[in-house]
């Protein structure tokens, strides 16, 4: 009580309390100052201009962009290659957590009955997922290729040569197509999250159901897919966000043609904002692919903990 | 029953090695192909070369510049996985450590980050490099990248910091050690493991970038190998598949020998990058 009034003690809970502001203001300095240079003017800035664009008329190069409004937002909704593109996005959703899922999960099952080679197996699955898309792309463009492709050699040699077709060039065939080059790159993932998940599995549990007269196929429906379930739950989330922020690959094997037809958004808003020179309606597309990604990914940060 | 049993591996192992082999076909096909010339490419995929031309791969190379894009990824990989590791640790520490009032919202606003996709921030970014003269510069690029990396680096530096009991702070603090002290002999020692798995994941987004290169870089004098690699099919080598094929299996051979001999560390760390 005597301290409120004695000038010299508060005076020095003055100083006291400065001080320790300061030593805040430098701990902050030294531990966060290194991030936030880099994180604020190349992440923040920019994200929060992309929202900003998104409502600008801009070609990229004048001094003076034109508000408009949500206009670019509109104008989305009635553009054909816009739909298209998030067509193609669906498909790749779809697609992506059949194919690559179902074909990880069957390797994974086999794996885990093996005890040798187990590591050098998943290795070779799991290869293709640290290359990097330009080298899957190059790869499977010359597998697709219509004049020296390997896939239309092996249909002409067994007599289907009328199914060889220029498959990037095909407007209904680009897609999957790409999709198919995409599923190799993602099978082998698919595979070792689901082997650390069979880890986990209570091996008594299917001693005494194979005891008890289940089959194999049994076991796999009753016991190995319900225990499974958190990470099919994280796979299947993880494969809506790759499936929307797909572009390499895409833009290696066709940038998106013919004729715009295995467009998705990432591929359409490159090709607005850069070649264009609608970079406020390319703003405005980087914001609707934003709000999907981050709350698929809000999503699976969630679904992440259970895991 | 034994006699089944090893029939069960048999089977076993027989699916798994055909499957094993339908993985690597794309690969090996491409890499018949960079010994070929163009006649035998196009008498068919499984005819392997008459002679093994590695003429054909050293003449990629010189024409691919790959000399000159390899020395380029390193310049552009290095810093960025030094920036990245050494950022996210200090700011992990900061908000995990660090006694910062308000640190929970400075989180919040790093991880961001990591829920928007790079479609996001990459006309800005683009328009602001190019303001602060960094456009077509390799810095540049690694700056960026190490940007966009850095949400995930404190990410995982954090799940890791927040497994040490805090008690053990708590400790090394009333013997009477400074911030500084504490996170240089008592949390960067248990770092180290969590540091080399973002240093090796960090390595690898960069080596891999294609993205952020092809808006940064406009000389071909300084692409990288992702960039370059991309750059040869267009233009002059358009029709010229073994050089193609050869450009794949320059890039791709490294990368592979790299990844099956720290086979775990990759495994576990693209595991953990799963958020991303």
């Amino acid at each position: 009580m005597s301290q409120e009034h004695d000038p010299r003690s508060a005076a020095v809970a003055r100083r006291r309390r400065l001080r320790r502001t300061l030593s805040a203001a430098l701990r902050y300095l030294i531990f966060l100052g290194p991030a936030a240079l880099l994180y604020v003017p190349f992440v923040l800035k920019p994200l929060a201009e992309t929202f900003e664009l998104s409502v600008f008329a801009w070609n990229g190069v004048a001094p003076k962009k034109d508000f408009v409004g949500l206009a670019n937002y509109i104008q989305a909704l009635g553009d054909p290659i816009f739909w298209t593109s998030l067509g193609n996005n669906l498909f790749w959703v779809i697609t992506s957590i059949v194919l690559p899922m179902a074909t990880g999960l069957v390797i994974a099952v086999l794996l885990s009955n093996v005890k040798r080679g187990q590591r050098l197996y998943s290795g070779v699955f799991f290869m293709p997922v640290v290359l990097n898309l330009i080298i899957v792309g190059l790869v499977w463009g010359i597998i697709y290729n219509p004049l020296i492709g390997p896939l239309n050699q092996f249909l002409r040699a067994i007599g289907l040569g009328q199914f060889a077709i220029g498959w990037l060039g095909e407007r209904h065939f680009a897609t999957p197509a790409i999709m198919v080059a995409g599923a190799w790159t993602y099978f082998g993932f698919c595979a070792v999250i689901f082997l650390q998940g069979l880890r986990t599995l209570d091996r008594e549990q299917i001693e005494a159901a194979t005891i008890d007269g289940a089959g194999p196929l049994r076991r796999f429906r009753s016991i190995i897919v319900p225990a499974l379930s958190p990470q099919v739950t994280l796979l299947v989330v993880m494969s809506i966000i790759g499936s929307f922020k797909v572009f390499d690959i895409v833009y290696v094997m066709t940038k998106g043609g013919p004729n715009h037809a295995s467009e998705v958004i990432a591929t359409y808003m490159y090709w607005q904002s850069f070649m264009n020179g609608s970079v406020g309606y390319g703003a405005a597309l980087a914001v609707l692919l934003t709000v999907v990604v981050a709350g698929a990914s809000i999503a699976m940060m969630s679904s992440r903990e259970r895991v | 029953m034994r006699r089944q049993r090893t029939q069960h591996t048999l089977i076993l192992h027989a699916v798994l090695i055909v499957a094993a082999l339908i993985t690597i076909f794309p690969l090996v096909l491409i890499a018949l192909m960079a010994f070929k010339t163009n006649s035998e490419i196009f008498a068919g995929p499984l005819t392997p070369p008459a002679v093994w031309r590695w003429q054909q791969i050293v003449k990629a190379w010189n024409d691919g510049h790959f000399g000159q894009y390899y020395l380029n990824s390193l310049q552009v990989a290095v810093p960025t996985v030094l920036m990245v590791v050494a950022a996210s640790t200090l700011a992990a520490y900061g908000v995990v450590f660090g006694r910062l009032p308000g640190a929970r919202y400075v989180l919040g606003v790093m991880l961001l980050g990591l829920i928007v996709p790079l479609q996001a921030v990459i006309v800005p970014l683009f328009h602001n490099l190019g303001d602060l003269g960094l456009l077509n510069s390799l810095w540049g690029l690694s700056l960026a990248q190490a940007a966009v990396g850095l949400p995930f680096g404190i990410f995982l530096m954090r799940s890791f910091f927040l497994s040490i009991p805090k008690e053990l702070i708590e400790a090394a603090r009333l013997d009477g050690a400074t911030d500084v002290t504490v996170l240089r002999r008592v949390v960067l020692p248990l770092a180290m493991a969590p540091a080399l798995t973002l240093a090796t994941l960090q390595f690898m987004y960069s080596w891999n970038d294609f993205l952020l290169p092809l808006i940064i870089l406009h000389d071909p004098a300084l692409r990288t190998v992702t960039l370059g690699l991309f750059y040869i099919q267009g233009g002059t080598y358009t029709l010229n598949y073994a050089m193609i094929s050869a450009g794949v299996l320059i890039t791709a051979v490294p990368i592979m020998v790299v990844f099956f001999v720290l086979q775990r560390q990759f495994i576990a760390g693209v595991t953990a990058g799963a958020v991303k």
